[in-house]
């Protein structure tokens, strides 16, 4: 289904009843990264996902966002939907979300749940900045004729040093480095809610490490270590996840 | 000396993407197939640019995942109507290339909706499919349903208002609505596949579903839902004289021809368009109900006035076998080859089919008599002139 | 013409000469053949693409060495003198590198060849031999021109019913194969099969005295590979040194091939749609469901049904039974080993596609007896609007004008509605054919095959049934 937020059309799912669970995607994702988890909390619990702007079904922001737009746009959507938010979840993007919509106090709900969230890797600057110079020098080389035939494949090269979704972000690619940009630490410190973490082991994307952080940045956090999972931790381990968020929920 | 055959796809619409195959399979690939053609592949890119390059012809062009900056490199063309229609690339070498007939190829807004029909009637250029009319008439659910129920011909009850009149005051139509029998269908009036609409049972979600369909268009239509609901759909080719083919009814779990399934879940290997496991043919709907539906096919097919190709889609209630037409499209996704198929018709006797049936119209239109020779222009303030 | 004297400077030139290598199975011949008649090196790979195998990526290695240190010579003759003659002779050996680095690509093959692939071979053959040898299984040999594949396929299928049997899969009758195959054996096999491929005389004796078998059955004899052997004779020679060895141990013949009946020794087996031996067939019809036939020899009676399409099937699969029934399979199991036959992949394979037209895939059928039984299959299916398509068949030395205008009158007398033709050197025979017996149908040209496969799902309906014959490869394009 599909509702009008801010002039976006924004597709979504309603399914089950009882307390309300929202579930927020990370980037490149859609709401259909939740499919395994719906079955086992629906008999109890009514949940709502929403593919976010520029994913999914729903239509991409006309402009460059950012984390806290995200966060404006899901908290008019709860508003519409006329709901009162139990717990949120978020996975990866849909995690910073949740921590900055929460610590912004832009977004409310009792309890929240963040799954593989990103926000608070320990970057490497320097890397980032050099490849950056390197890539706008690449970028001023190549715009010499000859040197033109070479342009895609020193792009790719070079951003995949990077960063690898970017490449990927098409016409949102403002607003993935707008997110990859901000760093969430203060607003995790701010987050007040009772909290819970899943993290996969074997999580490369953000990593386990991150993971311990954050939970030392909320307070009384608690994290949980899903063993031989990877970032896709709920749809690699769909019942010990809905276990978890069960066992939180109530 | 082969035909110079321009097959235009693209466009600014919704259905771009659709269009590119519908253009592709079946239409340039019968054509080429057929050996009688030299085909051009006229594109309008997403901004409205015209493009034309015969490495177009191939649809793995359109997949190439450096698919826009190849475009970019691409010489826009020009159109010129003189005596017909001429695509020019300009430039130190201008190139120059005359169309015997055009094949529009676009679904929805711009395309399917007569615009296009109405430049290439304006270029004086032979086209396949509905002329600007019909196009126009079908593209609008509401003018469609006013249209067939003047002739009688039995349509699904309704309520329409635009995007201002239900800003001014909700109440008025929601009054209105509730003289319909619920559950209802929401859906904006001109948009061609089955994005935003929606089958809605309470007051919320029917305010809701408004909201999106008025985000896609600014004419919505409210109407019954028909339940034990039978789904069917009738393609028919020709001019004065209509051609059927097999009534179809799709097997999707919703009965409802949904926007992935009608178009990605088929055709990718030769031919299709429509995946044949969403759909049976011919449908099994008895004998009555079958000549029913022809019937209000054709007469529909007529009483829109149109002509080459089109698609008429029917509701029936499954318990009363009441029959209501639903709405017709004049350029079917990928021209329904499939169904076509098993009434015998390939898709190059389809498409050669097509482009004679555009030659016969063009030539029936060129004897008719539009201009007449007056003196107005002479006499008007001719007295003034004189002196 | 400039374009094709350019493409031989593309940096993809080296890997074409390494793929046509490649795909003529490294026989210097076939690969300098292919050579004089290539106009555009950029497009050689059409059907296959070049598998990175050991070999390959040495000659690739090889073949870039030469060429960097011929353009160095170049350069360094132009560079270094300062006399015209010198610098001129730079320039024409940097023009002619590409020509001569199609002829020194060959040299790293003969080292390969004679100093490692040589000796390797005849070290492993020698083994192979004593373990086929000591192996307690009945080997059964098959040798002929064409349907070696399919005979092989109906003896394994009718034969697993009552034995254990194992066989070398496709493309493993040569030595080498036939060693990876042996390597592979459990050792409890009651029956092994073997195919014998044959090229030049006497590769047919070697691999006899290689698998040593006991039964032998040849599939019959023709044209197949006349480029290479030059006269029919030559090929029967050649295919019947698997008689001599045999002596008077048992051979089924093909009764069906003239040439193959002709060399018949009194006492041999001849099979046909007739029957075999003291076997009778009778009343055998196929159509798109398959072949069945009764067979009948004194008080046994077999009903045999099988998936495999047309009558020309019938002669194998009686040869089958009778090798089955000697070995000692029951009734039963023979009916269910024959109903367990089905269409092997690209031998007169059908499929359905969406819109309920039926491909029958013939593409590796490419001899003329092949060819005649197919159309002889079409000729019996009524109520269908038939699609031939076919680029001609390949290596049919000076008997191809003959054999592809037998195809055209065949087509006629079988009253195909449409026949699609690949323009080269050989269809326009067919054609000419077509058009002596006044053809009635439509002929149908497309420039090369692949448009042919693009264009036919726009050319046919439901009902219709459209038959590929042959696939040339890329050599023969």
């Amino acid at each position: 289904m599909k509702m009008i937020v801010q002039n976006l059309a924004i597709e979504y799912r309603d399914e089950g009843s009882g307390p309300v669970l929202l579930f927020l995607h990370g980037w490149k994702d859609s709401l259909h990264t939740f499919d395994l988890l719906v079955p086992l909390l629906s008999a109890d619990y009514r949940i709502i996902r929403l593919d976010l702007p520029g994913f999914g079904e729903s239509e991409a922001p006309r402009t460059a966002w950012h984390v806290d737009d995200y966060a404006e746009c899901v908290a008019e959507c709860i508003k519409k939907l006329g709901i009162n938010v139990g717990v949120i979840v978020g996975h990866s993007l849909g995690g910073r979300i949740v921590l900055k919509g929460i610590a912004a106090n832009i977004l409310d709900a009792q309890k929240i749940i963040l799954i593989a969230s990103a926000g608070i890797a320990e970057r490497n600057t320097f890397r980032i900045l050099f490849f950056r110079v390197l890539a706008k020098i690449g970028r001023l080389a190549t715009a010499v004729p000859p040197f033109g035939f070479f342009r895609e494949l020193l792009r790719k090269r070079l951003y995949g040093g990077l960063e690898s979704d970017y490449l990927s972000a098409g016409p949102l690619k403002e607003t993935f480095l707008n997110i990859i940009n901000e760093d969430l630490s203060a607003s995790a410190k701010m987050v007040t809610k009772p909290a819970l973490l899943i993290w996969g082991s074997e999580d490369t994307q953000t990593p386990l490490q991150d993971g311990k952080r954050l939970a030392t940045f909320i307070p009384g956090a608690a994290l949980e270590v899903i063993p031989g999972s990877g970032h896709f931790v709920h749809q690699e381990k769909p019942a010990e996840v809905a276990g978890l968020i069960r066992k939180f929920a109530s | 000396m082969k035909k110079t055959i321009a097959v235009i796809f693209g466009g600014r619409s919704a259905e771009h993407d659709v269009s590119i195959i519908t253009a592709h399979t079946p239409i340039i690939e019968s054509l080429l197939a057929s050996g009688q053609f030299d085909v051009w592949p006229v594109y309008i890119a997403k901004d409205g640019s015209w493009y034309a390059d015969k490495q177009m012809n191939d649809l793995e062009f359109f997949k190439h995942p450096d698919f826009e900056s190849r475009l970019l490199r691409q010489k826009k063309v020009q159109l010129l109507f003189d005596r017909g229609l001429k695509i020019i690339w300009p430039g130190m070498m201008q190139k120059t290339v005359h169309i015997d007939v055009a094949f529009p190829a676009m679904h929805g807004t711009f395309g399917e909706d007569g615009s296009l029909m109405g430049l290439l009637r304006m270029a004086g250029v032979p086209f396949v499919g509905c002329d600007l009319f019909a196009s126009a008439v079908s593209m609008d659910k509401m003018l469609t349903k006013h249209v067939l129920a003047a002739e009688g011909i039995p349509v699904v009850p309704y309520v329409w208002f635009t995007k201002y009149d239900w800003e001014k005051d909700k109440k008025i139509w929601l009054e209105k609505i509730t003289a319909l029998q619920r559950p209802l269908f929401v859906k904006p009036v001109h948009l061609g596949s089955s994005i935003a609409i929606a089958k809605v049972k309470n007051d919320t979600e029917l305010e809701n579903a408004i909201e999106v369909a008025f985000h896609y268009d600014d004419k919505v239509l409210v109407e019954e839902s028909v339940e034990n609901l039978i789904e069917v759909t009738l393609p028919i080719i020709g001019n004065d004289e209509p051609q059927l083919a097999a009534i179809e009814k799709p097997r999707s779990k919703t009965g409802f021809f949904d926007y992935t399934e009608k178009y990605l879940s088929g055709g990718k290997k030769g031919g299709g368009g429509v995946n044949n496991e969403y759909s049976e043919i011919p449908a099994n709907i008895g004998e009555d109900l079958t000549k029913l539906v022809l019937d209000l096919g054709k007469k529909t097919y007529l009483t829109l006035g149109c002509s080459g190709i089109a698609r008429v889609d029917f509701l029936i209630d499954g318990s009363s076998h009441r029959v209501y037409v639903n709405e017709v499209n004049t350029l079917p996704g990928s021209l329904y080859v499939h169904n076509w198929k098993r009434a015998g018709v390939s898709g190059v006797e389809l498409v050669t089919k097509l482009v004679t049936l555009a030659e016969e119209r063009f030539k029936s239109q060129q004897e008719t008599i539009y201009t007449f020779s007056s003196d107005i222009l002479s006499k008007s303030g001719g007295s003034k002139m004189g002196e | 013409m400039i374009r094709s004297f350019l493409s031989r400077y593309h940096p993809r030139y080296i890997r074409s000469l390494v793929y046509m290598l490649q795909a003529s199975e490294y026989d210097v011949r076939d690969y300098l053949k292919w050579y004089h008649r290539t106009k555009d090196f950029t497009h050689v790979e059409r059907r296959k693409s070049l598998v990175k195998t050991g070999k390959v990526l040495l000659l690739l290695g090889m073949a870039w060495i030469v060429l960097l240190l011929l353009y160095g010579a170049a350069i360094f003759l132009w560079w270094q003198s300062d006399a015209l003659f010198a610098s001129l002779l730079g320039l024409i050996l940097l023009l002619l590198t590409p020509f001569l680095l199609a002829y020194l690509i060959v040299i790293p093959l003969g080292i390969i060849r004679f100093f490692i692939q040589l000796p390797v071979e005849y070290f492993l053959l020698r083994r192979t031999q004593q373990e086929l040898a000591t192996h307690k299984a009945v080997k059964i040999a098959i040798a002929g021109s064409f349907g070696k594949t399919s005979m092989r396929e109906i003896l394994k299928t009718v034969l697993s019913q009552g034995k254990k049997v194992a066989a070398p899969p496709e493309s493993f009758n040569t030595p080498l194969g036939i060693r990876k195959f042996v390597n592979g054996l459990a050792g409890n096999e009651e029956v092994l099969i073997f195919e014998l491929g044959e090229y030049y005389p006497g590769d047919v004796a070697a691999l006899c005295r290689l698998v040593n078998p006991q039964w032998g059955v040849i599939t019959g004899v023709n044209e197949a590979h006349l480029e290479k052997f030059k006269s029919v004779d030559a090929a029967a020679k050649t295919i019947f040194e698997l008689a001599d060895w045999l002596g008077a141990q048992p051979l089924y013949i093909n009764g069906e091939s003239n040439l193959a009946q002709k060399n018949a020794r009194p006492g041999d087996l001849i099979y046909s749609r007739s029957g075999v031996g003291e076997w009778k067939v009778e009343d055998a019809k196929s159509d798109l469901t398959g072949t069945s036939f009764v067979l009948i020899k004194g008080n046994t009676t077999f009903q045999l049904h099988s998936g495999l399409l047309g009558l020309h099937q019938v002669g194998p699969l009686a040869a089958a039974v009778d090798i089955a029934s000697r070995l000692g399979l029951s009734a039963q199991e023979i009916e269910r080993g024959v109903a367990a036959t089905k269409p092997f992949a690209h031998r007169l394979e059908p499929r359905t596609d969406q819109s309920g037209a039926v491909t029958l895939d013939d593409s590796y059928n490419g001899n003329p007896d092949g060819v005649k039984a197919v159309i002889e299959f079409l000729a019996s299916l009524k109520d269908h609007r038939r699609f031939y398509v076919t680029p001609g068949l390949v290596e049919m030395g000076r008997r191809s004008e003959a054999i592809h205008r037998e195809i055209g009158k065949q087509l006629a007398a079988a009253h195909i509605e449409k026949v699609v033709l690949i323009k080269n050197s050989v269809t326009s025979w067919v054609a000419e054919g077509l058009r002596e017996v006044h053809y009635d149908g439509e002929i149908i040209w497309f420039d090369d095959g692949l448009s042919a496969f693009a264009a036919l799902p726009h050319l046919t309906v439901k009902g219709d049934i459209v038959l590929l014959q042959n696939d040339w490869p890329d050599q023969y394009a």
